[in-house]
């Protein structure tokens, strides 16, 4: 148990340089500008949004998912199954497509964060007072379904080529150009469903009995639906509005972690988080040291990582489920 | 402290599996629950665990309704055993039984001196001492038992409810199980146990409770109750409680022919 907690110190250390490291680097070189007036200019503006954003988004992504898989109790959930990373792609595909986004820089984000909600409400409702987690993933994935037609139909109806070309490149998702306003946007969001989430981590621990158990032991069903969901809509639902769709992430990073913090639903949400952070950050840092001819985005990037290490994942399964 | 339940009626669905059962539990008590398959035995147990909310009749503990008692209490007061055996996780042994004294407020990781005597008391009453680092996904189906009766005993709950603790289990553990339970109610805690080995019934519960068609047709000592009548007129089959060297058996000699149409709603007794 003792090298497990320090796994976990190990995982935030990791995230605390990654931190360090993406307000160190940039186009500019290693190390902070020098000069009073370019380094106010790049730190402030420039590279400490972006650092708080990759650890807020990464943190989001990673603990819903922890959360999702510990709920349904599925090795192969992710918060996208919500159906709320589409609703906020939805919103702020909308934001582009009317023109709102070009009017004033707020639009997309907001637009994004009003999806999720949409998306979050209409979920709840669509799986009905029922505790399993059956209805739950039938609802998300209809809702997906719902969001990904609409976002179709708002690309191929677009007014003008840059249009249908901005919300793509908006919907791989990406972290340049994010101001501090975007941080005060999306951050109260994340950290309050973070707070939420982590608050479900002992019900999600007797989960792992079943339903029945889970009960017995006190865990209030009903209530720790509403907070999965909720939690996750919130983090996930900021995460996507201000810097699209990232997928993976919540994927993944639970995985990678099971192997060194145990499957013990609430220690790995932590962990999650942290790993998350670290994770996204890591991703940016190299993606901004490429050279600026090539532009690949935060989302590709993670689908790059992640879609390999999904395929491991099969093999992996299926080796463990022959005799 | 009493737990009772009180012509309840509960439906599943659509279906109303029980309709007016009752069963008392007092502290000391052993009590089995037997009946054909679909008689409403994991039903009974479920709602007097306070998952399942009565139509009609209550469920009380200590006098009190069982939706009055706030859920942490409740949870320090009845532990459930349920049928199915799932451990969703790869997690260690220790660490399910330890999960246990989550409404104790502790869990894995996080055991107090009275929570970590809990769980190796737990252990050692289901002989998983030498199993404790061991993963429950990659236990036997018996052993994987074993530890699931273990995490519902370091709840250290007054009412147990076990909903067929002994299937799959070997002979010896059943026996070391049903000792053990006997032992724990002579402490003065309350056994329900569901179960179809009627002679495991006879020896060991001191009373056995029948259920047929959702409702509790008898309730009494396992002469009584396991009587070639109630057999017959609850089974469907001809059968007899005898002794063997002092010990109870219940023998099976064929099904009635006026059982054989509903074949599919009554099961074979044990022997």
């Amino acid at each position: 148990m003792l090298d497990r907690r320090w796994a976990v110190a190990w995982v935030a250390a990791i995230a605390a340089l990654a931190f360090l490291v993406s307000l160190l680097i940039g186009p500019g070189g290693f190390g902070l500008p020098v000069g009073e007036r370019a380094f106010g200019l790049v730190f402030w503006e420039i590279r400490l949004p972006r650092a708080l954003l990759g650890a807020l988004v990464g943190a989001a992504l990673a603990m819903s998912g922890a959360a999702l898989q510990g709920y349904l109790r599925n090795p192969l959930a992710e918060p996208g199954l919500l159906g709320v990373t589409g609703g906020a792609s939805l919103g702020a595909v909308i934001a582009i497509h009317t023109g709102a986004a070009a009017a004033f820089a707020a639009a997309l984000p907001v637009g994004g964060l009003a999806g999720a909600a949409l998306a979050a409400t209409a979920v709840l409702m669509l799986a009905g007072a029922h505790t399993g987690p059956l209805t739950l993933i039938l609802a998300g994935v209809a809702m997906s379904s719902v969001a990904g037609a609409l976002t179709a139909l708002a690309v191929n109806l677009s007014p003008n080529p840059f249009a249908s070309v901005e919300i793509v490149f908006w919907m791989l998702g990406s972290l340049s150009d994010r101001s501090l306003v975007h941080v005060w946007l999306a951050a109260p969001f994340i950290v309050t469903g973070l707070l939420v989430l982590s608050r479900t981590g002992v019900a999600l621990d007797a989960l792992a009995l079943g339903e029945d158990a889970a009960l017995n032991l006190g865990a209030n069903l009903a209530r720790v639906r509403l907070m999965v969901v909720i939690g996750s809509a919130l983090a996930v639902g900021a995460a996507t509005a201000v810097a699209g769709a990232i997928g993976f992430v919540g994927l993944i990073v639970p995985h990678m972690l099971r192997p060194l913090v145990g499957y013990l639903p609430s220690r790995l949400m932590t962990a999650s988080a942290l790993a998350g952070a670290a994770l996204v950050l890591a991703a940016d840092v190299t993606l901004r040291l490429l050279p600026s001819a090539i532009d690949i985005r935060l989302g590709v990037a993670t689908a790059i990582i992640g879609a390999p290490f999904f395929l491991w994942l099969v093999l992996k399964t299926r080796r463990e489920l022959l005799p | 402290m009493r737990l009772e339940a009180q012509g309840i009626t509960v439906a599943l669905g659509r279906r109303r599996v029980l309709e007016g059962a009752s069963l008392a539990a007092a502290p000391g008590e052993m009590i089995a629950v037997v009946g054909p398959n679909g008689a409403g035995k994991s039903t009974l147990l479920r709602s007097m665990a306070g998952l399942l909310k009565p139509l009609a009749g209550s469920v009380a503990l200590g006098g009190r309704r069982l939706a009055d008692w706030e859920r942490g209490a409740l949870a320090r007061a009845i532990a459930y055993l349920p049928q199915a055996r799932a451990v969703h996780w790869p997690l260690s042994v220790e660490c399910v039984v330890a999960l246990g004294r989550l409404p104790h407020g502790a869990g894995p990781g996080s055991l107090k001196e009275a929570d970590s005597a809990a769980v190796d008391a737990a252990l050692t009453a289901m002989d998983l001492m030498q199993f404790r680092q061991r993963l429950a996904t990659e236990l036997s189906g018996g052993e994987l038992a074993r530890v699931l009766v273990a995490r519902a005993l370091a709840q250290e709950a007054q009412v147990l409810l076990a909903d067929e603790p002994t299937a799959g289990l070997d002979p010896a553990h059943q026996l070391a199980l049903f000792d053990r339970l006997r032992r724990i109610a002579a402490e003065g805690r309350s056994m329900v146990v569901a179960l179809h080995d009627l002679s495991l019934a006879a020896r060991f519960c001191n009373r056995i409770v029948l259920l047929k068609d959702g409702r509790s047709v008898a309730d009494g000592p396992p002469e009584a109750v396991l009587s070639s009548d109630w057999l017959a007129a609850v089974y469907g089959i001809e059968a007899r409680l005898v002794r063997i060297d002092g010990l109870p058996l219940v023998v099976t000699a064929s099904e009635l022919p006026s059982s054989v149409s509903r074949r599919s709603r009554t099961a074979g007794g044990a022997i």
